[in-house]
């Protein structure tokens, strides 16, 4: 069965399960040993497929390029962090000072209503309704002291 | 041990003046302070009579019998203090009256802050305020050209001590002296930008006219003088016309430098002269540059520049040219970035083809500055073709912008901020020097900005790791500003530029609080 055939890299040699050349340790895994005896790197014949190399590269200025580039990632990526929490911060805030503003208007607005109806209460009480009804009430006010017996002091 | 000791020698003030300056101190929204006086051996009846009636828990007034001068009536006062924080207040001068208040928050929110500054303006005899002073954050180099620190300045008494107070032989520029002495030492220095101070102008005195004083200004010069001795830095100070100072430095060695030029080898015509933009520019190096040690790095775009071009360079620059091919698509970013890593200079100097040297110490006007290790870019007054400023570096506000563009060379701007070096918070890349290990520690130019922002994206990261930008305005380059390519922005560099600084470039500039990116320039009726 097709299942049973050994897998096999582009030169027809045999892949085994633990070698294989897509997995990014298997190169590193393959250099070990001669960093661990102290030798020179030796060139690896087998490269993982997924690693794209120019062919008119010079090794020192490419590498040194791309450290370059890297650097810049990194540091583009905290000035991105750095954004994202003043921009949080900037939400945070703007959402702390809607809720304090809407405090300052409900605030306002109980005050608004208060003087509103102190204002009617005023009124009320300087019509001429309120000055008659007192008037002609006050006889009865006054015996219903008297029943109760509390003077007007009390 | 009150918060504030507030520090006041007297010497005949007039006594309205003198009167509104107790009365501000009187008023303060902050009670922790002590004020001590020393009078200073004055004659008038009415200031002595006035000191007697001071009658304050608060005050404590100290009489010398005979003048001995600010210098020694201000130490005076510093013995008798016993604040921890010593604020520095002239006998006619007028303290707003939350100024200690403000103080004291800031000073709380960092207990590691020794010396602080606010804005300031000046008062006239009528008690109007004018002339407002929105000052820069902390800002070195410009404090070796003018005291712009000055008023008020709120000094922590421990180390004010312990360098010796004020000292004698600088008279009119003590306060300056003592400044720089102490912000050489400060763990950290604050900035307050809040008007906490109204600084009298009466006939004569220095807040009127700065050459009221000679002797004032050579003292202010040897004090700046002996700042530099102190930091190592070889310079020698002069006073300019304008009364500014200007520290000429000494390179000690000659180390090499690689000026990196990214081109195409464009034509174009300039002052009447139809030219290769390239070969001009490195003809104008060789002809006007007296450093010696330099080299010329052409990264040429391949195939597009013409091959008679590339003869003509190798016949003008010589033995000191270096040619780079670069064959991908147009990116000034990887065009520089490319040309850094072919070069082998300890500086690196970025200049673009359609330049013109002026000034034939430019090389080393721009490399001085890296004897201290934190300045990461020194960069010229760019000039255009007619001769206005095409750049004075770059300031924040709504955007990044160009400072001072379309103004005449000479143009002062405000407290002569166009005329003396001093911090930027950017500058542009036409011609900027880097030294190398800087250039390296913050990724070089950023490849995603193709066309522009790179400078802009470049001087940030160099904020973010705490270099300082500094602008030479004595060094002059003329810029034939966009003559290579279209100067056009693509929304891509936008977004990318907001994505990673939006917030930065968006504020208020840290070093040139008061432009308006509106005239991109000086915004002069927001001062004033």
């Amino acid at each position: 069965m097709a299942r049973d055939e050994p897998d096999r890299d582009n030169r027809g040699a045999e892949v085994r399960d633990d070698d294989n050349p897509n997995d990014p340790f298997y190169l590193a895994a393959l250099r070990l040993p001669y960093y661990a005896n102290n030798n020179p790197v030796v060139s690896v014949d087998r490269r993982p497929q997924h690693v794209q190399v120019e062919e008119d590269w010079n090794d020192i200025g490419f590498l040194q390029l791309e450290i370059l580039r890297l650097r810049d990632e990194v540091i583009g990526a905290l000035a991105r962090e750095g954004e994202v929490r003043a921009r949080l911060d900037g939400l945070l805030n703007s959402e702390a000072r809607w809720e304090e503003h809407n405090s300052i208007k409900n605030h306002k607005a109980v005050l608004a209503q208060k003087e509103d109806a102190e204002a009617r209460l005023e009124a009320v009480l300087r019509s001429r309704t309120w000055k008659l009804g007192r008037a002609l009430f006050a006889p009865i006010r006054l015996v219903r002291r008297a029943l109760t017996g509390r003077s007007r002091d009390s | 041990m009150p918060r504030f000791s507030i520090i006041t020698p007297v010497f005949d003030p007039p006594i309205k003046a003198f009167d509104a300056c107790a009365r501000s101190v009187f008023r303060q929204s902050y009670s922790d302070w002590e004020w001590i006086l020393v009078d200073d051996g004055s004659t008038d009846r009415e200031v002595l009579d006035y000191l007697r009636r001071l009658d304050d828990p608060r005050v404590r007034v100290r009489t010398r019998h005979q003048n001995g001068g600010i210098v020694e009536a201000s130490n005076d006062a510093l013995n008798l203090a016993s604040g921890e924080f010593i604020v520095l207040l002239d006998h006619d001068d007028l303290l707003a009256n939350n100024a200690l208040k403000r103080v004291d928050e800031v000073l709380s929110e960092n207990p590691r802050i020794d010396y602080l500054y606010s804005d300031e303006d000046k008062v006239d005899d009528e008690g109007r305020f004018f002339d407002p002073f929105r000052k820069p954050a902390w800002s070195p180099e410009r404090l070796r050209s003018q005291n712009y620190c000055c008023h008020l300045s709120v000094i922590r008494a421990e180390l004010m001590r312990e360098l010796g107070g004020f000292r004698t032989g600088y008279d009119g520029s003590q306060d300056f002296d003592l400044i720089l002495r102490i912000t050489e030492r400060a763990q950290e220095i604050a900035h307050v930008p809040e008007i906490l101070y109204h600084w009298r102008v009466v006939p004569g005195s220095t807040a009127g006219d700065a050459g009221a004083k000679p002797y004032a200004i050579e003292a202010a010069r040897r004090a700046v003088s002996e700042h530099l001795d102190r930091l190592g830095i070889d310079a020698d100070v002069t006073v300019t016309p304008d009364l500014y100072l200007k520290s000429t430095r000494r390179l000690s060695r000659c180390p090499l430098v690689s000026i990196i030029i990214p081109t195409c080898g464009s034509r174009k015509r300039v002052w009447g002269r139809e030219a290769v933009l390239v070969e001009t520019a490195v003809a104008s190096i060789i002809q006007r540059s007296t450093y010696e040690n330099y080299e010329i790095v052409i990264v040429y775009d391949d195939p597009l520049t013409p091959d008679d071009v590339i003869d003509r360079l190798r016949h003008i620059a010589g033995d000191r040219l270096r040619l780079v091919p670069y064959r991908k698509s147009f990116n000034f970013s990887e065009k520089c970035n490319l040309g850094v890593v072919s070069s082998s200079g300890e500086y690196v100097v970025l200049l673009n083809d359609d330049t013109s040297i002026q000034s034939p110490g430019w090389i080393e006007g721009l490399i001085c500055y890296f004897v201290e290790p934190d300045v990461g870019m020194v960069g010229p007054k760019l000039l255009l073709e007619d001769g206005r400023i095409q750049s004075a570096g770059h300031f924040n506000k709504e955007g990044p912008n160009n400072v001072a563009f379309g103004h005449h060379a000479d143009d002062r701007g405000p407290f002569s901020v166009l005329q003396i070096a001093a911090e930027r918070s950017g500058l542009t890349m036409a011609c900027t020097a880097i030294p190398r290990r800087i250039y390296n520690h913050v990724g070089g130019l950023s490849p995603e900005y193709p066309r522009a922002f790179n400078d802009v994206d470049f001087g940030n990261k160099l904020w973010l790791l705490g270099y300082r930008m500094i602008w030479n305005p004595h060094v002059v380059i003329h810029h034939f500003e966009s003559a290579t390519r279209n100067p056009s922005v693509s929304p891509k560099e936008i977004h990318r530029m907001w994505e990673r600084w939006g917030y930065m470039v968006n504020g208020r500039d840290p070093f040139l609080p008061w432009f308006s990116s509106a005239i991109h320039g000086i915004d002069h009726d927001s001062i004033s």
